[in-house]
């Protein structure tokens, strides 16, 4: 009974989830960001149901403009695949490289930060040290040799980006323990005889989540950039159709089909800003103090 | 027009534009051209590498032995003339007075050192002549005398500034060729001098006013670094480069080029090149040859001309392509044996047994014509029932894994360098593992040996040609490699420039471009 | 801001002790980026030597005795102490692809991308302090929302992908700028008109490169400057009657920067690794072209070099920042 209202204090009630969700829903910004997520994730999803054609069916038709053939939308490229049918299947590795990657980071993030965040000591120091090295080298560039080197596999992909951007949460999560290590509800799980695990992902956890799922969106975000910029250097897996590729192919098209390139590109950044805002949305609605407005 | 004085006049007037047009046409020096490159050269050597970039800049720095005019024909460079024994095993060559551009005088001792010294251990093409080499002599200053061990009729083809350039002896001697600074900061012989070399963005070279044949008619040509292709037509459209070579150029905007009025563009053949797709012999599935047929059916070859290769290709070829007419014959053309007709490929794998194939398609990642080609094999393979997953690596791990036998299906394009020995044969010949560049099938077929080394030893082209179309017979049934076209070269150049492909490789003979006024 | 004017006077002393410790930190930083690195590039499969042969078969003790020219034949572990005692006496090897010494390399190219790069940094802080400034004056009005609007485009739009669409717009369609390269090949200027030639050059890449910086950079200084306004500091200036220029220039201002300046310095990386992209599109001759060269052909002491020298200029200009951050904001202790 004891412990039942010491963890229904800790925890965010429905009262304020409730709140939060009233703030995001005032927020114009955010609930674009979440209609965009959403429409890309229906988009991924449904894509076999919504591309018109097979996006790896060649034919003799290329180079045709927008509007101009029947059935090709979007036009077609130099190899007479379906513009449209690329970009729908293109959402899909995308969505799924984004969410994959972000998701990896968020688990060892959380992970690693947590426990640097509650033991301390020289733990803490090695996590540090740790995340100060991948704020050195560039993201990119390390993922660009990485890739390069080898191979550009989805998964590969999916790691690389992950595994590169997990110290942004950690220290997220870390400074979020710091402060709440020292907090009342903490104090009374141990003198209850709770053992460390159970505080760690237990009690404190639901609370540092928050912000952890903001960082998450813009993570997506991250991810997804990345991704796109792997695939414009040939770095993106060719069995598989993905904006950044398609851009990658744009390149010595520009000129002659700048459909090619334009329509890829505006997903990119749809996708990207939806996730943005989300993050952003999320940021005010759970604390609106700690908002950029 | 009733008037006869208005008669006289229009005459007149007509032919003074004649003449005016005529007199613009002949050659009128000075100048400076602009030459794209895709990439900066590694070096200035060409006796140590045979990369492309290197060639375009220092086979107008150096000279060779002879060189070619735009028709094949031989005719000397250095050398200002040579004697065949009757054997065909001894070519005697007596040099020109000449000097290298530091006025040091070129002799038979530089010919000797450069054959023996630097070219023999480090060039590639070099090699397959130097095989066949039994002695190097320098009877006196201006003769070089090269024996051979056995006749070997591509020679002459292998003695040009690509293949044989004549290094300075004096600066070279007793150093490393791979480490020498000279490569940096070469001398030649060649009609034009280096002048200047900024890393990554342009290379410099100036008049050779000493030159010992036709002196440059331009004052300066600028080699401009363009990495990104698309970037390199543009620089001809806003008048920022004078010339790109088809090996640079993106095939998509030659249409786009050949519209614009500043601009001329050519098409044509050069030195044949041929387009192909290794098949792993040792890949279960791929030993057999109806499936090897199969796949010649399953492939719209002529879509992979149009569209992977932008139109610069000829499908109708055989296994040693069409470039030379004497390593052609129409019964063994892949378009009449083998055209495109999924039908009768899903046929042959049915009657071959294999079914749900699953093959990786290795290539260089660097190669768009590749990836593209790819991309369609990808689709019309898969309507005939076989998978195939694109496999892009650098080039550096393509060789690697290819030549290793790691791969299913590779493609790959080779030049003949000029003659189908010194180029195609090597795609045939029975090779050890792990030899880049030549035959990475694993087939190896002993008739086809003989026959191909009967051809290499035989001048006569009559003769060459009945070999042939023996070799040709039989590798039309086995289908070793997927034969997909030979290339079509090309060149796209600014209206008023002259004097193109006046000797047979592009980048060879800049000394005769000129600008039309 | 409560007055920690108790620092001023230890100020010296401590600014010192400050830098000297995080730099006495940076260096097993910069060990490890090197070691990483340099295990992480030579498990990579691929051999070097072949891009240096050519196209043709080429025989094999030539191949064996390039790659002994180059060391690759010993040990990972030898290789690497080697590396680490020539980089210490600075020599940073010798490039496999352009067969010069790799500081050499890095020394020519670097430039052309430092013209770049702080010509971005320099415009996209200025311009994106104006632009915040301007937004935050009025908040929710028109100029305000396409600020905004501005902003989170630049952080959804890739580079590369707007550096393709201002080649098309502006140096194809429109012709007002050249498509690529740094400078013009056939004539070579001098004095004022190089410098024009320059920038009309410049104009592209640096359009690219910089449109995330000023979006970030807009944003946040809006964001620092609507905090810092709504203090009671600056209410309580106004009701004294300062002007509303005064007040930007004297107070706002300067409490809005700080941030900034953090942000410009942290997101140096960033630039880095734009410019690698942009590079690219452009034909820029810099240090990002090579980086990304070097990694296909693999060049791995022009690699190693470009990451060495990468991770010092960040750990330099995080130092810097670091420094322009505690002198700026005087609650800052160390």
């Amino acid at each position: 009974m004891a412990d039942q209202r010491i963890t229904n204090a800790g925890a965010s009630g429905s009262a304020t989830m409730a709140a939060a969700w009233k703030r995001f829903r005032r927020n114009r910004s955010g609930l674009l960001g979440l209609v965009l997520v959403v429409l890309l994730a229906l988009v991924a999803l449904l894509a076999p149901l919504l591309a018109p054609h097979d996006p790896f069916r060649t034919s003799r038709n290329s180079f045709s403009p927008p509007l101009v053939t029947e059935g090709h939308a979007l036009g077609t490229d130099h190899l007479g695949r379906d513009v449209l049918s690329n970009v729908i299947w293109g959402a899909r590795v995308s969505l799924l490289v984004g969410v994959a990657a972000a998701l990896t980071a968020t688990l060892i993030g959380v992970f690693v930060g947590s426990l640097s965040g509650f033991f301390g000591g020289w733990f803490d120091e090695l996590l540090m040290r740790f995340t100060e090295f991948f704020q050195i080298i560039p993201r990119f560039v390390l993922a660009l040799i990485v890739v390069a080197f080898f191979g550009s596999g989805l998964l590969n992909l999916i790691l690389v980006i992950g595994i590169l951007s997990w110290p942004q949460t950690a220290r997220l999560v870390r400074s979020q323990y710091l402060s709440h290590k020292t907090l009342p509800y903490v104090d009374a799980g141990r003198a209850l005889g709770m053992r460390s695990a159970r505080l760690i992902f237990v009690e404190i956890l639901p609370n540092v989540m928050a912000p952890v799922l903001v960082v998450a969106s813009l993570d997506v975000a991250q991810a997804i950039l990345l991704e796109a910029s792997l695939g414009f250097f040939g770095l993106g897996d060719p069995n598989l159709t993905s904006w950044g590729g398609m851009l990658n192919t744009a390149q010595s098209y520009m000129q002659r089909a700048w459909w090619m390139s334009v329509f890829p590109g505006v997903c990119i950044s749809l996708a990207v800003l939806g996730f943005n805002l989300l993050g952003d949305g999320l940021t005010e609605a759970a604390d609106p103090r700690m908002s950029m407005r | 027009m009733k008037n006869p004085s208005t008669r006289l006049l229009v005459l007149l007037s007509l032919l003074l534009t004649f003449g005016a047009a005529t007199a613009q046409e002949t050659p009128t020096p000075g100048g400076t051209a602009i030459v794209v490159l895709g990439s900066d050269p590694e070096h200035l050597n060409p006796g140590i590498s045979t990369s492309y970039p290197v060639g375009a800049v220092a086979a107008n720095i150096y000279s060779g032995l002879v060189r070619q005019r735009a028709d094949g024909v031989p005719e000397g460079d250095l050398a200002d003339s040579w004697t065949v024994s009757d054997d065909n095993l001894v070519y005697t060559f007596t040099l020109r007075p000449a000097n290298f551009h530091d006025g040091t005088p070129v002799t038979s001792a530089d010919v000797v050192f450069s054959m023996t010294d630097v070219l023999a251990p480090n060039h590639g093409r070099f090699i397959t002549a130097y095989n066949k080499i039994a002695s190097i002599a320098a009877p006196d200053a201006s003769t070089v005398v090269i024996t051979l061990s056995e006749p070997y009729a591509p020679l002459i083809g292998l003695l040009t500034v690509f293949d044989a350039p004549i290094l300075p002896k004096h600066l070279y001697e007793g150093t490393d060729p791979l480490t020498n600074p000279v490569n940096n900061d070469p001398v030649g012989s060649g009609p034009f001098e280096f002048a200047n070399w900024v890393r990554g963005e342009r290379v410099e070279i100036v008049r050779n006013d000493d030159y010992y044949l036709d002196q440059a008619l331009l004052d300066r040509i600028i080699f401009r670094v363009v990495p990104q292709d698309v970037a390199r037509s543009t620089a001809l459209e806003v008048g920022e480069a004078d010339l790109t070579w088809g090996f640079y150029l993106p095939p998509a905007d030659l249409p786009r080029l050949e519209a614009n009025p500043d601009l001329q563009v050519w098409r044509g053949i050069t030195i044949p090149a041929l387009y192909f797709v290794f098949i792993n012999n040792d890949t279960p599935g791929l030993d057999n040859p109806l499936v090897r047929q199969a796949l010649m059916h399953a492939v719209d070859r002529d879509q992979v001309v149009e569209q992977a290769q932008g139109g610069l290709g000829q499908a109708a070829s055989g296994p040693l392509g069409a470039g030379f007419a004497y390593a052609y014959s129409e019964d063994t053309d892949y378009r009449t044996l083998y055209p495109y007709d999924p039908d009768r490929a899903r046929e042959l794998l049915a009657e071959a047994g294999v079914s749900d194939l699953e093959l990786r398609f290795v290539y260089d990642s660097a190669r768009s014509a590749f990836a593209s080609t790819g991309e369609i094999m990808r689709d019309q393979l898969g309507q005939v029932g076989i998978t195939l997953r694109l496999e892009p690596v650098e080039r550096a791990v393509m060789v690697e894994r290819v030549y290793n036998g790691d791969y299913d299906l590779s493609m790959q394009s080779f030049t003949s360098s000029g003659d189908p020995v010194i180029g195609y044969h090597r795609i045939y010949l029975s090779a050890a593992p792990g030899t880049p560049f030549v035959n990475a099938t694993g087939y190896g077929n002993p008739d086809v040996d003989g026959l191909l080394a009967e051809a290499a030893s035989l001048a006569d082209l009559d003769a060459r040609a009945a070999v042939y179309d023996q070799v040709l017979a039989i590798l039309a049934e086995d289908v070793p490699t997927m034969v997909m076209f030979d290339e079509l070269a090309t060149e796209a150049a600014a209206a008023s420039l002259r004097g193109m492909r006046t000797l047979l490789d592009q980048r060879d003979g800049l000394e005769f471009l000129w600008f039309a006024q | 801001m409560s007055g920690a004017a108790g620092n001023a006077g230890g100020e010296g002393g401590g600014l010192g002790k400050y830098v000297a410790r995080r730099l006495f930190n940076a260096v097993p930083l910069v060990l490890g980026v090197i070691v990483v690195n340099f295990v992480l590039i030579a498990l990579a499969p691929g051999d070097p030597v072949t891009h240096l042969i050519g196209e043709f078969p080429a025989p094999a003790d030539y191949v064996e005795r390039v790659r002994a020219d180059y060391g690759l034949d010993r040990p990972l572990p030898e290789r690497l102490v080697r590396y680490v005692g020539n980089v210490l006496q600075g020599d940073l090897g010798f490039s496999f692809a352009n067969r010069l010494p790799v500081l050499d390399l890095l020394l020519q190219r670097l430039g052309r991308t430092l013209m770049l790069m702080l010509t971005t940094v320099v415009l996209a802080s200025a311009l994106g302090l104006a632009l915040g400034v301007l937004a935050a004056r009025r908040p929710h009005s028109v100029g305000d929302r396409a600020a905004t609007g501005f902003a989170l485009a630049g952080y959804a739009i890739p580079e590369f992908w707007l550096g393709q669409v201002l080649i098309l717009v502006f140096a194809v369609w429109l012709g007002w700028f050249p498509a690529g390269g740094f400078r013009s090949v056939r004539i070579e200027y001098s004095g004022w008109a190089a410098v024009v030639d320059y920038a009309r050059h410049m104009a592209l890449p640096v359009a690219a490169l910089s449109f995330r910086y000023l979006a970030i950079t807009t944003r946040l200084t809006r964001a620092s400057m609507l905090e810092v306004m709504n203090t009671q500091y600056i209410v309580a200036a106004r009701a004294r009657g300062l002007s509303e220029r005064a007040l930007l220039r004297r107070h706002a201002l300067r409490a809005a920067a700080l941030p900034v300046v953090t942000v410009i310095g942290y997101n140096f990386a960033f630039i880095v690794a734009g410019s690698a992209l942009v590079e690219t599109v452009f034909g820029w001759p810099g240090i990002g072209r090579l980086m990304y060269d070097s990694i296909f052909t693999r060049d791995y002491p022009v690699l190693l070099g470009i990451l060495l020298l990468v991770s010092v200029t960040v750990i330099i200009v995080n130092l810097l920042t670091d420094i322009a951050y505690a002198l700026l904001d005087p609650r800052v202790r160390y």
